[in-house]
């Protein structure tokens, strides 16, 4: 307190003040080091030379201070300032400087920018002696040693006075603090000059371990406050009431709400408790546990916890007893509260890190490495020297790590079907395969396998084929995907060739059961069942798909036989179509093997998926459908099995009703007057994209000669020959108008009474309901013109049922053509798909993960959908004759490695604010503002404010059960409370400013003189106070003068 | 398409036709690419034509598939609709259920087989010669095309009108869309776009325009 009256002396008059401290014997070694270079008796010396050391320590001092006022703040960050971490805005530059054998260094702190927060009584970031001393920019001294503060109170006072008087000189009113005593005592001194008479003096201290029980109260902390400033005030005696103002803030804090916030039962801040967890276990759940990534990996809890905190404004006490009624004010009724998350600490960089973006990384790595090879073995066995050089670093996960993962995507019972089987790109258009699926699961599990490099991945990959060869082989259902679907052109190739090879399997082990049973041929009762059984089936929902699959199995084998005469149908055609495509032959013979694959094997397919719904719809068309519902199905069988009885009674005469799926009602052949059956037909080819552009191009090529327009004309027909001979079969005395009638119902013209005459065939008959026969109609312009397509092949085809026909679609053949595609797939066209699989089902991750209504964060999601759009588009579209070249490669790799960055960023924010939705669902608005404070101030300063005016709701009650009932512990009952308890809870540290104004202090203390206080505002006195239990904290702040 | 790309043209489109049976589809195409008409016989499948035209300076190679209407095809045209950049839903201005079979059947068709989803669609309403027999009204179509988000127009394949304009319209549009355009040069182009991802102000491919 006595230090500026002390320096000013030492100003006027040094040698008077100057040997009181400098030369005394009794210094210290280290304050023996001012000294130096001094005569030892200083006694007759009154005048000190310019050069004494402790005057160049000053000048030197002074030239630091001169040059930082000069340069202003932009100049010191130009000299090199650094910025402050967890402030706003506050910056240090720091300077070392000798004194003797000892070195200084000399900090300045300062604020870049308007000190706009005067008017907040509490900001967060603030430096701790800005927090105690409520000072802006400042200077620290302190000694280069390990400890960093000064032991002893004369090297403290010189080491003060020595900066306050180059302050002076250069007419600077920085406050200076120095550090003294032990480091744990946070203790400091400090003065300020100012352009008034007054100055200010600064001290802290602390008490560290037990605190006299009048300091935890606000009482005995006001009657502290005021005993201070008035022991300094002019006609000094202790005042027991003294106006004082006084602002509060109380820290309450919540740790480790995570899972270990859970067993405590608070509210709004858990999961939703698991029915089957056992709540003894000692394996708390994880905070991610139901999290959409779960499944995969899991990840620290960011948030830590919370800290509450609830600030009161200024407020008025006059004396004790006033300032005592604080402890009881309700935490509800602050000014304002503050929610203050506590993050986890950043990781090491040597630590793993979480999450899928760095996995991805690894993945595109691969897919960047996967280019320098031809076929996946070589990655998995290497041969070649520079492939070891380039792998030698990948390991592989042990034998027992790949079992799992194959355990996981081939033996778990799954049942194909739902959202997660389903691929819906929305707001992109990569190609991936859906997240459940064979591929899709598999290129998770890759992202996980070991390090995700490309020789683990291909080691996984072929043990992958290899179980997939074995379902094929083995006519063992492929999991995960369902054999109901077509090829789904949105997805990745592979995952089509596998929805292929799934149909496949099906067709296959249908065949194996049919030969397997021998079932005897031409029963004709037992076809029509099981025909219309086929149809049911084919109709029936996917969900009932289960039960009746082996139902339609079996029953579809009944229908086919094995087929020795199956080149038959082939060559019957191609006779047929000598005629008018004579040199068809010779184009395409390749064409031939890829559109006709079925040339060479017997199989006959099975009617099934393809022509189900078209017969129905055909069936639906001619009103037949309601009828048939109807009728239960036993009459149904009755009656079908009395058609095929009396069809097998006609064929005796006639010609053999074959390969009938029923008759149609209400429709009877022309001429004959017999009931139209329709036909079994044959299942349309399946594609995939690759053949489905094969085929395309093909037919786009064959346009110029006249043979290759008949060629492309037969490629196009063979479906509708098909159908004609299967209708010829089931309807022997059939017309082409019948079947017109049947498949093109529109190219069926019927005549109004008026200008019907035309004649079909000669005799009239009367049907039950009176209607006449035949109906008075004819074919359409088109269907009916001279040369006319459908006429000619329907002259040209002879009758076959479906089963007889070389199939469209031959399952054996196209099933091994997969096997061979999965076997030869270049590793870059099967790490390109496995990235884009992966990354969008990532992204569906991040997407489904609940975070709440975060709008920031939402958007920040959709934007990493269109970057990974523009990236991965044109790698999941690759086909095999693309191959780029190591110019693009490169460019594609630097696009990948910033498109994986991106969605580590995005998917922290994810965890970040996951966490924070889990925790504060209740409070919407509080977690808006939290997120959004986050992403704003990052880490160490996010914080939002709980009701009061920028809050619409209050959210107050909601945030309170964060902040759980403390359990009655028996040490609180013996142990002495503070008071300003929120939910039972003691603050974790309470805060207190107190201020006194002079002009307070004077009126009370009756002082009698009348000097005005200059400067801006009136100078006050102020005390920190910071308490709990077993710590306090008080920085003091006296004005003084002459 | 990759392979084929040649100095003779910028961009390939693909467009098909869809709609009925016995709405004009193949006529509507044949007058388009041959400026004739003929009693065709019905299209068996999917059928194809060709045809270059050079629109606002850019030279265009389009591939117009054209599909059969029957039921029985349909499960063979719809992976067709893969990669198409537009879609002609073709109704007979005679038939009435021509037209509402257009969106109760054939518009759930492109959205549940289109691969491309900002393809345009276009709505033709053929055969207006046959005033005397028309049964939908200009009106209706119009209605519709508004409610679908279709372009619209009223042609006649007998009599060629408004056929040229029909696809030149469509073909202007699909080049005013630049995510349209972006996959039709092939495959190198796309590599080069990774450039350009994180500016997601930019629309992709935008830049491929101006080239």
């Amino acid at each position: 307190m006595e230090t500026m009256e002390r320096i000013e002396k030492m100003e006027r008059v040094p040698s008077a003040s100057g040997d009181r401290f400098l030369g005394s014997p009794s210094a210290s070694s280290t304050s023996g080091a001012v000294s130096d270079g001094e005569p030892e008796d200083l006694q007759g010396f009154d005048d000190y030379t310019i050069a004494s050391s402790w005057e160049r320590f000053i000048a030197s001092v002074e030239t630091i201070c001169r040059e930082w006022q000069a340069a202003g703040p932009e100049g010191l960050l130009e000299k090199g300032a650094i910025s402050v971490d967890g402030s706003r805005n506050l910056h240090r530059i720091h300077q070392e400087v000798s004194f003797g054998k000892k070195l200084y260094v000399i900090v300045l702190f300062f604020q870049l920018g308007a000190g706009d927060e005067i008017e907040d009584e509490w900001p967060a970031g603030l430096h701790h002696l800005q927090l105690w001393f409520g000072v802006t920019d400042f200077l620290v001294a302190a000694p280069v040693t390990l400890s960093g503060v000064i032991l002893d109170a004369p090297e403290a006072t010189t080491l003060l006075s020595t900066v306050a008087v180059a302050l002076s000189s250069c007419g600077s009113h920085w406050p200076a603090f120095v550090p003294v005593h032990d480091r744990t005592r946070k203790a400091y001194k400090g003065v300020q000059g100012t352009s008034s008479s007054y100055s200010i003096t600064y001290e802290a201290d602390r008490i560290g371990s037990w605190v006299p029980v009048r300091f935890m109260h606000l009482e005995g902390l006001y009657e502290l406050f005021v005993s201070k400033v008035a022991f300094t005030a002019p006609n000094t005696a202790a005042v027991p009431s003294l106006r004082v103002e006084f602002t509060m803030r109380l820290t309450y804090r919540a740790p480790m709400i995570g899972y270990d916030y859970q067993s405590k039962g608070g509210p709004s801040s858990v999961a939703e408790p698991k029915p089957d967890y056992d709540g003894e276990s000692p394996n708390e759940p994880m905070w991610d546990e139901d999290l959409p990534w779960a499944s995969w990996h899991s990840v620290d809890d960011p948030v830590k916890g919370f800290e509450l905190i609830a600030t009161w404004k200024k407020m008025f006490v006059n004396d004790s007893h006033e300032m005592s009624e604080y402890e009881n004010i309700s935490t509800f009724h602050a000014d304002e509260w503050a929610l203050v998350p506590t993050f986890s600490v950043d990781k090491e960089p040597d630590q793993p890190e979480e999450g899928f973006g760095v996995r991805l990384e690894g993945l595109a790595n691969a897919f960047s490495i996967s280019a320098n090879a031809q076929f996946v073995e070589d990655f998995a066995n290497v041969v070649k020297p520079e492939m070891d050089l380039l792998l030698e670093t990948f390991t592989v996960p042990p034998p027992s790590v790949l079992e799992r993962v194959l355990k996981d995507l081939f033996y778990a019972a799954v049942i194909p079907t739902g959202e997660g089987f389903t691929y819906e790109p929305r707001g992109h258009s990569i190609k991936g395969a859906p997240r459940d699926s064979l591929f899709g699961r598999f290129a998770m599990h890759s992202l996980f396998f070991g390090t995700c490099n490309i020789r683990a991945i291909s080691d996984l990959w072929l043990e992958f084929v290899r179980e997939i060869r074995f379902c094929w082989d083995e006519c063992q259902p492929l999991p995960r995907v369902s054999p109901e679907d077509s090829p789904d052109l949105r997805t990745c190739l592979l995952h089509q060739k596998l929805q292929m090879l799934a149909v496949c399997i099906k067709l296959k082990s249908e065949e194996r059961s049919e030969k397997a049973k021998h079932a005897p041929l031409h029963d004709s009762p037992r076809v029509g069942k099981a025909s219309k059984e086929a149809t049911e089936a084919s109709r029936a929902d996917q969900s009932d798909f289960q039960q009746k699959h082996g139902e339609v199995r079996t029953s579809n084998s009944d229908v086919r036989h094995p087929l020795d005469t199956g080149t038959k149908v082939h060559d019957l055609y191609l006779d047929g179509a000598d005629g008018p495509y004579t040199d068809l032959k010779s184009p395409q013979d390749e064409m031939e093997s890829l559109f006709h694959p079925g040339s060479e094997s017997p199989n006959p397919a099975s009617k099934k998926k393809g022509s189900g719904p078209a017969v129905e719809n055909a069936i639906v068309e001619n009103g037949y459908r309601s009828a048939h519902e109807e009728g239960s199905s036993s009459e149904d069988d009755e009656k079908w099995q009395s058609w095929s009885e009396e069809d097998e009674g006609e064929a005796d005469v006639k010609e053999e009703r074959r390969g009938s799926a029923g008759p149609l009602e209400n429709m009877m052949l022309l001429h004959s007057y017999e009931p139209l059956h329709a036909p079994i037909t044959q299942m349309l080819p399946l594609m995939t994209e690759d053949m489905l552009m094969e085929r395309e191009q093909a037919i786009a090529s064959l346009s110029r000669s006249q043979s290759e327009k008949q060629a492309r004309l037969r490629l196009q027909t063979d479906i509708l020959a098909s159908d004609m001979a299967a209708f010829k079969a089931a309807n022997p005395r059939a017309a082409l108008e019948d079947f017109v009638r049947w498949h093109s119902p529109r190219d069926w013209l019927e005549y109004d009474d008026e200008n019907g005459d035309a004649e079909i065939s000669g005799s009239v008959h009367t049907d039950d309901s009176g209607e006449i026969w035949p109906p008075r109609g004819r074919l359409s312009q088109r269907m009916s013109q001279p040369g006319n397509l459908w006429a000619q092949i329907w002259d040209q085809i002879g009758p076959q049922p479906a089963c007889e026909q070389k199939p469209l679609f031959d399952f054996q053949r196209e099933g091994e053509k997969v096997m061979h595609y999965l076997d030869t797939v270049r590793p870059q066209q099967l790490l390109g798909q496995m990235l884009c699989t992966a990354f969008v089902n990532c992204l569906e991750i991040l997407k489904r993960t609940r975070i709440g209504d975060l709008p920031r964060l939402r958007s920040g999601i959709s934007g990493l959908y269109s970057s990974a759009n523009i990236v991965l588009e044109p790698i999941s579209t690759m086909t095999k004759a693309d191959v780029p070249s190591k110019e693009y490669v490169e460019i594609w790799n630097k696009a990948l490695h910033n498109l994986c960055n991106l969605f580590r960023d995005v998917e922290k924010d994810v965890f970040v604010a996951a966490s924070l939705y889990q925790k504060l669902k209740l409070a919407p608005l509080s977690l808006v503002g939290l997120f959004n404070s986050y992403l704003d101030d990052g880490k160490s300063l996010a914080r939002v404010a709980v009701g009061g005016s920028s809050n619409g709701g209050d959210e107050r009650e909601q945030i309170a059960e964060l902040f759980p009932p403390a359990e009655t512990g028996v040490d609180l009952g013996t142990r002495s409370r503070m008071g300003n308890y929120l939910n039972g809870h003691e603050p974790d540290v309470r805060e207190v400013k107190l201020k006194c104004y002079e002009e307070d202090l004077r009126r009370t203390l009756g002082s009698r003189n009348e000097r005005r206080v200059g400067g801006k505002g009136m100078a006050c006195h102020r005390m920190y106070i910071s308490g709990t239990a077993n710590d306090l904290q008080v920085a003091l702040t006296v004005v003084s003068r002459d | 398409m990759a392979g084929s790309s040649g100095p003779e043209f910028d961009h390939i489109l693909k467009l098909l036709l869809i709609g009925d049976s016995g709405v004009g589809k193949s006529s509507l195409l044949l007058r388009f690419t041959s400026d004739t008409f003929d009693d065709l016989s019905p299209t068996i499948g999917v059928d194809f034509k060709l045809k270059l035209m050079t629109l606002s300076g850019r030279r265009l190679k389009l591939t117009i598939w054209d599909t059969a209407g029957q039921e029985r095809f349909r499960t063979l045209t719809s992976s067709y609709y893969r990669g198409a950049q537009g879609v002609i839903l073709v109704y007979d201005v005679t038939r009435r259920d021509t037209f509402t079979d257009l969106s109760e059947v054939w518009l759930k068709e492109v959205e549940l087989y289109s691969t491309n989803p900002d393809c345009i669609k276009m709505l033709v309403g053929n055969k207006v010669d046959k005033d005397a027999e028309r049964v939908v009204s200009k009106q209706e179509g119009i209605a519709f095309a508004r409610q679908y988000g279709c372009l619209f127009l009223e042609c006649s394949a007998k009599t060629r009108a408004n056929v040229q304009l029909c696809f030149e319209e469509l073909v202007q549009k699909i080049v005013d869309t630049p995510s349209l355009l972006a996959d039709t040069k092939g495959f190198k182009k796309n590599l080069l776009r990774p450039e350009e991802p994180y500016n997601p102000q930019a629309a992709p491919g935008a830049g491929n325009c101006t080239c």
